[in-house]
Formats: structure tokens, sequence, C-alpha cells
């Protein structure tokens, strides 16, 4: 691996992978992401069938969720 | 030739028969032993210096008797005892207990349907579990225990999660892995046989009850008469309402972005609350007293919980998830950099009496009744066990999940005691006595607190006046609940870093609205979850409540749940004595109960497991939390002092009203009395309920332990073996041959490493 010495890695390039990784993580905590990973699940069942597009699968979701209530406590 | 290929025996096997393709699933348990339990000389340096440091903040905070003492060693002293205990004990734990396999397929993988069987990334999941768990309750719990003193509060808070509060939660979301995803009463149906079950299951039900009545109460005690709280806390509907529609209509699935614009909004209503109260009609129009508000917290509740969730429900929940990372973020930098100083004693004269103007009672038991959440928080179980056990991706991450989980609660709890200890013991007192002994006036509140002949206390009239003006509020005199002490000491803490003296009525402001935000995320999320739970039990006897499309049905169940806590929460606002002062213990016998319900499920799980040797990792914290429980339990029925007992208070009135007098006590009318009397009379029954089922479970779990040490076999209910097909390292970080491992899983295709949950591709 190169030495630091000889390429020294921009800290603006540092910064930015930062932010991506705290972007990611916060998106994952909310459960932003859940349409990106649907996808990638539905790729992975090796489905024939077209998955669904973005806007009927949170309508699906949030319909689901309505029978599924998930606690907070205090 | 044979074509089976052997492997070496103990090396990692393959993933799958038939897969050879796949890295192996788990590294060496051996391997990894060695990585994280050699004793390197730096390593060593690095583990003495942190039992150093810890040592020493402990002896500043036990030992130090100076004027004061900096905050900045209870964070010390919490985060080394942490490290400590998350490093050796909940690995001991591990090693003996628990024992995981990371062979094993987790129910996020072997159920996987990419909604709620969702297997998460371990440090995301970690926010996720926080985030479910953690909300008013280790901010308020601390606060009414520093009438105290600090040090008995935060020797709870530490030792406690330590040894009960983690331990429960690494259990039970262990168990609950190892069982499909379970719920705790599905495992105690299980476990204890259909008397335990049904024990198990009426108990959280009420409890639950009880703990969206309290939590609301405290609520309606932080914006009863303050026009600005009212404002921006009731803004946050709309912007709700808002949010809810545009991720449903405008932009489906961009909740980052929705959220971020909740949150300029919440800001905004915030700002807007001051302007608003500061005008004639913002301050006749949102001045609401108490009464008024529960009802309207009993309207939303009921609201919340019969529309469709994606219209107030999950975008609220966006909102507070949102917030409840950024100020628990907030709140421990902000400690860190003004290291308030703290005057108040170790110990308080308070700490040998039973009549403490925040809650009643003597140190034991009800100091660890009163801080519940951040030491043992029962209502932890109902999270650890159906939800997060769900999306867990290997069993050797609920450690870090599940003790890990808890340990971050209890470093709220103690930023949260820290925050009400900085602030002048005195108003203190001013903030947290009931309106029968202040008045509600300033003069009443100087009058009381400098009678209760307090050391080093005297406050002036114009001192409450000031505090009150300089948080933007009309009083701050008996404002309990512990909300707005906590915000107080917030602000106070707040403005010496950001903004000066200008803005502390913002930040009082900012707390209020994180408070009360997560707190009606608790309600409104909790009537959900027990409606649901009581559809459940009805079906049983009448199939129909089964149906969820029944509008009817979801109605009526949904009516009772609120029914039940709105009833309570009224006979709060309504109290003469105060309210929180005789409601909160109740709320703390009821989540720690709940935790003994929960640990005495894992003790039968863990004799049936023939674990018997260890068995006192969990008899430690259970048989603690049931004497705590039933002894505080046993005070308020039986005491014959009417300041703790409900029965005592409850006969006293009786016998005042029989002789026709006309006031009693702090009650100064006979429809106070009367209340009284209905109060203690509820309190009392509840007190009642609760401890029978608990013990009745107890009991059960013990029967069990016992069948299983005569050697009783019995067959296990955790979910049959299935190999893992993922990998995914154990810790917040990775050990070289974890990444090592990782790096061999990374070079796969995504679509390979993705669980389907039984879908064969």
């Amino acid at each position: 691996m190169p030495g630091p010495a000889q390429h020294p890695v921009p800290a603006l390039a540092l910064v930015g992978a930062w932010w991506r990784a705290a972007v990611r993580f916060g998106n994952g905590v909310l459960g932003a992401d859940r349409y990106e990973r649907y996808l990638q699940y539905h790729r992975a069942t090796g489905s024939e069938a077209e998955p669904m597009t973005e806007r009927e699968f949170w309508r699906d979701y949030q319909d689901w969720q309505d029978a599924h209530p998930e606690g907070r406590c205090c | 030739m044979s074509t089976t290929h052997h492997q070496p025996s103990g090396a990692p096997r393959p993933a799958a028969e038939g897969h050879a393709e796949l890295p192996p699933n788990h590294v060496d348990p051996e391997v990894l032993e060695r990585e994280q339990t050699r004793w390197t000389p730096l390593r060593i340096a690095l583990w003495v210096g942190i039992a150093l440091l810890g040592a020493v903040a402990w002896a500043m905070i036990a030992f130090a008797r100076g004027e004061s003492i900096n905050a900045i060693w209870f964070v010390f002293a919490a985060v080394c005892s942490y490290f400590i205990a998350y490093r050796f004990y909940a690995k001991f734990i591990e090693a003996k207990l628990t024992r995981p396999d990371d062979r094993r397929a987790t129910p996020a993988e072997y159920h996987a349907n990419g909604k709620d069987y969702l297997p998460t990334d371990r440090r995301v999941l970690y926010g996720h579990h926080f985030a479910a768990i953690a909300g008013a309750g280790p901010l308020v719990g601390p606060v009414l225990a520093a009438q105290m003193g600090y040090l008995p509060g935060t020797i709870w808070i530490i030792v406690g999660v330590i040894l009960a509060g983690a331990v429960q939660d690494y259990l039970v979301l262990f168990f609950s892995m190892r069982r499909g995803g379970r719920s705790l009463g599905q495992m105690a149906r299980e476990e204890l046989g259909v008397v335990g079950g049904y024990a198990a299951i009426v108990a959280t039900l009420t409890i639950m009850v009880i703990i969206v009545a309290i939590l609301a109460l405290v609520v309606v005690n932080a914006l009863g008469e303050s026009p600005w709280g009212v404002f921006s806390v009731g803004m946050t509907i709309p912007i709700a309402l808002f949010m809810g529609v545009y991720l449903r209509y405008l932009r489906p699935g961009k909740v980052m972005e929705v959220s971020v614009i909740g949150f300029v909004l919440l800001m905004v209503a915030i700002v807007g609350g001051g302007w608003v109260a500061d005008t004639e009609l913002g301050a006749q129009l949102f001045t609401l007293d108490r009464v008024t508000l529960a009802w309207c917290v009993i309207g939303y509740g009921f609201v919340a919980a019969v529309l469709p969730v994606w219209l107030l429900l999950s975008p609220r929940d966006y909102l507070s998830t949102f917030m409840k990372v950024g100020t628990i973020v907030l709140l421990a930098a902000a400690i860190v950099v003004v290291r308030p100083e703290i005057t108040v004693p170790a110990v308080s004269e308070f700490a040998s009496r039973t009549d403490g103007p925040s809650f009643t009672g003597s140190l034991f038991p009800f100091l660890f009744v009163t801080i519940a959440c951040g030491a043992l928080s029962g209502f932890h179980a109902l999270i650890a066990s159906g939800t997060t056990p769900k999306m867990i991706e290997k069993e050797r991450q609920a450690r870090f999940i599940g003790y890990g989980g808890m340990l971050m609660e209890s470093f709220v709890a103690i930023m949260a005691l820290v925050a009400a200890v900085s602030i002048d013991r005195g108003i203190y007192f001013a903030m947290n006595a009931s309106p029968a002994a202040t008045m509600g006036t300033v003069e009443g509140a100087a009058a009381f607190v400098n009678s209760l002949g307090l050391s080093g206390v005297h406050v002036t009239p114009e001192l409450l006046q000031g505090t009150a003006d300089a948080v933007g509020e009309e009083t701050i005199v008996s404002r309990t609940g512990g909300a707005p002490t906590l915000a107080v000491g917030l602000s106070h803490i707040m403005h010496q870093w950001f903004g000066g003296a200008s803005m502390m009525s913002f930040w009082y402001h900012f707390a209020i609205m994180f408070e009360a935000l997560f707190i009606l995320t608790a309600v409104d999320a909790g009537t959900r979850v027990a409606r649901f739970m009581l559809t459940d039990t009805l079906g049983n006897f009448f199939p129909k409540f089964r149906d969820v499309n029944w509008r009817a049905g979801a109605w009526l169940t949904t009516a009772i749940m609120v029914a039940g806590w709105g009833s309570i929460l009224i006979l709060g606002v309504t109290d003469p004595l105060g309210g929180i002062n005789t409601f909160f213990p109740l709320f703390g016998i009821a989540n720690q109960l709940l935790a003994a319900i929960a640990l005495a499920v894992c003790l039968a799980i863990a004799a049936n497991l023939r674990r018997f040797k260890h068995l006192w990792i969990i008899l430690v914290p259970l048989v603690f939390d049931v004497v705590v429980t039933v002894t505080g339990s046993w005070q308020k029925i039986f005491s014959s002092d009417p300041k703790v007992g409900y029965w005592a208070n409850h006969v006293a009135f009786k016998d005042a009203l029989a002789q026709g007098k006309e006031s009693f006590g702090t009650a100064k009318t006979v429809a106070a009395m009367e209340a009284v009397v209905r109060n203690t009379f509820v309190q009392g029954t509840l007190s009642v309920l609760f401890v029978v089922l608990t013990i009745v479970v107890v009991v059960m779990a013990a029967i069990e332990t016992v069948k299983a040490l005569r050697g009783h076999e019995r067959r296990t209910h955790e979910d049959p073996f299935v190999e893992s097909r993922i990998y995914a390292p154990s810790g917040l970080g990775a050990t070289p041959s974890e990444k090592a491992l990782m790096t061999q899983w990374e070079a796969l295709p995504l679509e390979q490493r993705t669980p389907t949950g039984g879908g064969h591709h």
C-alpha cells in the first residue's frame, strides 16, 4: 500500500466519506432505505415478476404497517 | 473415488451443503477468542487506564465533600463502568449463559420477507433499537430521584444497568431471537404454561395502560398553563400530517428529506411559539388548564390510534427518531463542553425520610422504582422481543445491540441526572413540590422550600420569578413531572454553550418539545400495540376480533385502551395531592414488575437449557427486582403512613368525610377529599393487581426452574437449527479475522448474500 507520505488522503475526500457514512447510517435508522433493500431482496429471490415501483412499495408497506404496530418505549 | 469432500475437523464449514462457493459463515470461535482476549501490552495499558480513570471518577463522586463537584466526573464514572461491564461481564454472560453460534441462521435470515424480517447492519440496528427503547423515561425518573441527592441515583443507574437492565434486555433479545422473534407474552405461554402465560399477558396489558397514562400525565403537567409549550407541541400534529401526505402522495420514500423538512418546521414552531405566546390572542388561545389538556391528549391518542399510520403515526415516529439521536448527541456534547459545577449534596436530607416533595417513600425501595428506565426497564422486553430480533443478522451481535443499547439508555439517564442536579436546589424543590404545598405562587413556594430546613437552600420569590421569566414561562412553581425541571437544567447548561441568557427560553422549550414528542410517540404507539394485544386476546374467545379489517372492532378495542389510560390520566391531573408524586411510584413499580416477568421467563428458559451453574446471572437481578417491587407494593398497600400507603390515605380521607369534615390535609374541599378517596382506591387496587399477577408469573418460573433442576427434561421451544448463509462481524468494530472474512463475502455479488427466507434460488 502506498504510504500516506506519497499520497496524502485529501481531507475533503475523508470528510466526504464520513458524511456519506453518516447519511447512510441516518437513512438506515430512520428506515429510509427500505425500498432499496426491498429491491435487493427481490433480486435475490430470483423472482420473475417485476418489482414494485417506489410508489407502490411504500403504499404497500404503509398498509402493512397498519396491521403490524411497533412499540415505542418510554 | 468418492465425490464427497471432507472438511478438516475444527475448521469452519462452508455456509451450506452444495454451496461450496460461499465463504465460511463464521469465524472460528477459537480464533476470535484469541484475537479478542489475548493480553497485549497495549491492551493491558488501555484497560488499566480505563479502570483507573473510572475508579478516580467514582472516588470523586462518592467521597469528595468539597463545595462542588464537576459534572465531567459523572461522565467518566459512567462511561468507564460501561466499557468494563460490556467487555467483561457481558462477554462472561455470552460465554456461559447464551453461547451464541454464528453458524446458526437468525430469524432475520430464515424468515426474511423484505419487511419486518430484515437483516440489518448491526450499527444501524443499534440506533434503531436505541430509538425504540429510549424515550422520556430515562429523562424523567432521574430528575425526580434527584431529591435524594446525586449519589444514590448515580449508583443505581450505573450498577443497576450493568447487573440488571442490560442483562434483561440482552437475554430477552437473545432468547426471542432463538424463537423466531416471538413476543414476551408468547414466550411466557410456552415456557410457563397457560396460567403463567395468561398472567403475563394480562399484566403486560394493564402495565402498558398505566405506563401510557403516567407518561401522558408528564406531558400534561409540562404543558399546563404554558401557551408557548402548547403552541409548539401542538404544531407537531399539523407538521406530522404534512409529512404524512408528502410521503404518501408527493414524494414517496423520501424519508430523510421529509424528516429534515419536519425538523426545520419544528424549530420554526418553537421560535414561533415564543411570538405567539407574547400576543394577547395567542396567550388567551393557548393557555389551557391541565384538565382541558388531558382531554386533548386523550382525543389525540384515540384519533392517532385509529387513523391509518401513514397519516400521523409513522411521520411522527420519523420526527421523533430524528430528534432522539440528535438531542442525545447534543446533550452529551454540551455536558462535556460546559462541564457544569454541581453544588447539590451527594446524599440529601430526604434520603432518610419518607416525605420528599417530588416523590414520597423511603430510599429503599422507592428510589429503585422511581428510576426505572435507565437502570432496569421491563417495557424494553416488549421491544427486545418481537421487533429487534427480527432484524439481527448474527447471534453474536445480540450483545452489542441488547446489552450495549441499554448501556446507552443508562448514559442518557446519567445526563438527565446531571442536568437536574446542576440547577439550584431551591428552584428544584419549588418546581417539584405539589401545588397543594406551594399554593402555586412564588411566595408560597419560597415559604414552603425555606421551611424544609435544607442546608444551603434559600430561595426568594424574586429568584423563582426571575427563572420563570428567563425561560419564557409564566411560572415555574409546582411544574411537577420532571420534564420542566429537566428543561430548566438543560437550558441552564446549553445557554452557557450556545446563545447566552437570551437563548434560555429557546432551550427550555426545545427540551419540552422533544420530551413531549417522545412521550406522544410512546402514547400513540403504545395505544396501538395495546389495542392489537387486546384484539389478539379477545380473538381467542370471539374470533371476529381477529379480522383486522373490522373497523368497529378496531374502534371498540382502541376506545377501551384509551378509556383505560385516559381515566387514570384524568385522575392524575385532578388529584388534590399533586398527581405525579403519588402516581409516579405506580409507573415505576409497574415497569419493574414487567422486568420481573421478563427475567422470570429468561430464568425458566435458561434452566431448561440446563445452564444451572450460571443461573445466578439472572437470579441476582430477578431477586433484587422482586424484593424491591414487592416491598414497594407492600408499603403502598399496607403502610400505615398516609404519605406512603394508598389504603392508609384512603381510609384517613374516608374517615374524615364520615366525620363531616370540610377539609383534610392538603384537600381543601369536600370534592377534593372525595377525589382523594377515589384516586387512592384506584391506585391501591392497581398495586394489588400488578403484584399478584407478577407473583403468579415468578412462582410459575420458579416451579419450571426447580423441575429442570430435578432433572425433568423438556422439549425446547427454540426454532430448529438452520445453517446460516450470510456473515457479519459481531461488535462495533471488526477484528482482523472478521475483517478478512468480511472481505471474502464482499467479493460476492449482492444477490448471493441477501437472505430470501427459504426462497431457493
